[in-house]
C-alpha cells in the first residue's frame, strides 16, 4: 500500500517505516515498557495522525523518529535507512514553540543553519521568504515577547521550515495555545504541510484535530504501547480532493471517525 | 520600531488623573527615603551632643565629614580608596572568570558535577573568613588580601552559575538537539545567552562578597586600603575616621551595583 513499483523491479522504499520496534526506558524506579512491536509505514507526502492516552508512548515514537532515542529492538527507517541521530530532513515541533526571547524571530529561524554550518547568507534569504510567506515579513526584527501565540508558533515552523526538511514531526505543537488561536493556526500549518507536499506525523490527544488534518489515524493503546487500529480518512461527501482542515470539521463523516476512535480510545483507559 | 507611526488618541480624563496619581505616589516615596535618611542624620547628630549616648562611641555626621577632609588634606585618601578598589576589582574579575569556567566544566561533565557536588557544597558553607590566618602564613599579606577575597566570591559563583546552567529550559534544550547541536553548541546558543539574568545576579551578588573579602583581608595584614584606615581608626579611637572610611565602602559598593545595572540595561535592549 505504501510502496510503489517502479517500471523496473526496484521497490521504493515508504518515506518512514517502523520494523517490529520496541523501546524499554530504564529508571531507579524500574524498567518501563515503552512501546511494543510497532509496525506502519508511512507514504511520501501522506499525513499520519498519532492519537492515545498520555503516557500510551505517542510522544516517544517521534523522539525515535527524529533520532534522539534508539529503539531497544527492531528499526526505524526513513528512505529505507535506519535513523542514526538527528537528522536535517527531519524537522521537529514540539509542544512549546520554545523562540529564544533574546534572538529576533528572524535570528530564531536561523538556529537549524548556524548548528549545522549552512551557508548564511543562502539561509538568510530562505528565512526572510518563508517567514514573509507565513504573514511574519514585518516581525523579521521582533522579539518573540512582541508576537501573540499564534504568531509565536508560526514562527516556530518557519525555523523548522528553514531546514527544508522533508518530514514534519509535529508533537502536540498546538496545546499550548487558546481554542480559537488553535483552530485557526492547525488549518493554516494544515494547508502549508499539503502545500509543499511534505511528508508528516502529528502526535495528539486531540481526537478532531487529528481527524482533521491527517490521512490516517493511528490509535497507540495505553502502556505498553501498542498499534490497536488504523483508520483511513476520507471525506468523499466534501468531493475528491482533500478539504481544508476546517472544512473536514464540518463534514458528515467527521462525527464517523470521530465516534469510532473515540470508542477505543475509551475502551483502553 | 512599528513601520507606520500609530495613531494614539488622546488620553481619557480619567487616565490623566491616574498618571498624576501615580506620580503623587513616587514623589511621596521619594520623599519618605530623604526623611528617613535626614532623620537618622539627625538623631545620629543630636544624640551624642545632647549627652544621650557617648561621642567617643559612636561620633556624629559632622565629625565624620571633618575627618573625611582630614582625610583628604592628608592627600592619601584617594590612595587608600584607589588600593582598596584595585584589589576589590580584581579579585572580583578573578572570581567570576574562574567561577564561569568551573561552572562550565561543570555542566559539560555531568559525571564530574556528580563527583564535586558534596565538596562544592561544603566548601561554599565554610566561612572563608576563617582561612584568613592560613593564607596569611601562606601568601603573604598581599597575597592573602586576594585569596581570601576570591575564595568568598568563587563557591557562590560556581553554585549559582551552576544552578542557572542547569534550570535551562529543558524544551529549548530539546528543540536545539532536533536541530543536531552538539552539547558545546547546547552551551554555546541556548545555555549561556538563556542565563544572562544568572550572570547578572551572580555579578551583583558578588560585588558584595568580594568587598567583604577584601575588607577582612585588609583586616588582618595592610599598609594601606579602606579596611586598614578602618582598623587604625579604631586602634587610635579615631572614631570618626571609622565612620568616614564606612561610608565611602557604602558609596563605593552603591556605584559598582548602579554599574551592572545599567550594563544590565544595555543588554536587556
Amino acid at each position: 500500500m505504501t510502496s510503489a513499483t517502479t517500471g523496473r523491479h526496484d521497490i521504493v522504499p515508504p518515506k518512514i517505516e517502523f520494523r517490529d520496534v520496541n523501546l524499554h526506558y530504564f529508571s531507579k524506579e524500574g524498567e518501563t515498557h515503552a512501546l511494543k512491536d510497532i509496525n506502519f509505514s508511512v507514504a511520501k507526502g501522506e499525513f499520519i495522525s498519532i492519537v492515545g492516552q498520555s503516557g500510551c508512548g505517542k510522544s516517544t515514537l517521534l523522539s525515535l523518529l527524529s533520532g534522539l532515542l534508539g529503539p531497544s529492538a527492531g528499526q526505524v527507517l526513513i528512505d529505507g535507512a535506519p535513523v542514526k541521530g538527528p537528522s536535517p530532513q527531519v524537522g521537529f515541533m514540539l509542544q512549546q514553540d520554545s523562540l529564544f526571547e533574546w534572538r529576533t524571530i528572524l535570528e530564531n529561524a536561523l538556529l537549524g543553519p548556524e548548528i549545522r554550518g549552512m551557508d548564511m547568507q543562502a539561509a538568510r534569504e530562505r528565512a526572510t521568504r518563508i517567514l514573509t510567506n507565513y504573514g511574519l515579513g514585518q516581525f523579521l526584527h521582533h522579539k518573540p515577547t512582541q508576537l501573540s501565540g499564534g504568531m509565536r508558533q508560526r514562527a516556530a515552523l518557519g525555523r523548522t521550515m528553514c531546514m527544508e526538511p522533508d518530514i514534519l514531526l509535529l508533537d502536540e505543537p498546538f496545546s499550548a495555545l487558546d481554542f480559537q488561536t488553535r483552530l485557526a493556526i492547525s488549518d493554516e500549518i494544515g494547508t502549508i504541510i499539503r502545500r509543499e507536499g511534505k511528508t508528516a506525523v502529528l502526535v495528539t490527544h486531540d481526537i478532531p484535530e487529528a481527524i482533521a488534518m491527517a490521512d490516517r489515524v493511528i490509535v497507540l493503546s495505553a502502556r505498553p504501547g501498542r498499534i490497536h487500529n488504523i483508520h483511513e480518512i476520507h471525506f468523499p461527501s466534501v468531493g475528491p480532493e482533500r478539504p481544508s482542515t476546517m472544512a473536514c470539521r464540518d463534514a458528515e463523516e467527521f462525527k464517523d471517525y470521530f465516534h469510532k476512535v473515540w470508542t477505543e480510545m475509551d475502551s483502553h483507559v | 520600531m512599528s513601520d507606520q507611526a500609530p495613531e494614539t488618541p488622546a488620553p481619557s480624563i480619567a487616565y490623566q488623573n491616574w498618571l498624576k496619581r501615580q506620580g503623587i505616589e513616587r514623589r511621596k516615596i521619594q520623599i519618605g527615603r530623604l526623611l528617613l535618611l535626614i532623620g537618622f542624620l539627625a538623631i545620629w547628630e543630636v544624640a551624642p551632643r545632647a549627652g544621650l549616648v557617648n561621642p567617643m562611641l559612636t561620633s556624629y555626621p559632622s565629625a565624620v565629614w571633618r575627618g573625611f577632609f582630614e582625610l583628604v588634606a592628608q592627600g592619601n585618601l584617594a590612595m587608600h580608596i584607589g588600593v582598596t578598589l584595585l584589589e576589590v576589582l580584581i579579585s572580583f574579575a578573578i572570581a567570576m572568570a574562574l567561577g564561569t569556567l568551573i561552572a562550565v566544566v561543570l555542566w559539560l561533565s555531568p559525571m564530574l558535577e556528580r563527583i564535586l557536588d558534596p565538596f562544592l557544597v561544603v566548601l561554599n558553607a565554610l566561612p572563608k573568613i576563617a582561612l584568613v590566618p592560613i593564607f596569611y602564613i601562606w601568601l603573604g599579606p598581599m597575597g592573602s588580601i586576594y585569596a581570601v577575597a576570591i575564595a568568598v566570591a568563587l563557591f557562590i559563583t560556581i553554585l549559582m552559575l551552576y544552578t542557572g546552567f542547569s534550570q535551562t529550559d529543558p524544551n529549548k534544550i530539546k528543540l536545539a538537539r532536533t536541530l543536531g547541536a552538539t552539547r558545546r553548541q547546547i552551551l554555546g546558543k541556548v545555555v549561556l545567552p538563556g542565563n544572562l539574568h544568572t550572570f547578572m545576579a551572580t555579578l551583583k551578588a558578588n560585588v558584595g562578597l568580594s568587598l567583604v573579602g577584601v575588607i577582612v583581608g585588609e583586616f588582618q595584614a595592610s599598609k594601606a586600603g579602606l579596611g586598614y584606615l578602618i582598623v587604625y581608626g579604631s586602634q587610635i579611637f579615631r572614631m570618626d575616621m571609622v565612620m568616614a572610611a564606612i561610608v565611602i565602602l557604602g558609596l563605593i559598593s552603591v556605584a559598582i551595583y548602579l554599574l551592572i545595572q545599567s550594563t544590565e540595561r544595555l543588554f536587556r535592549r
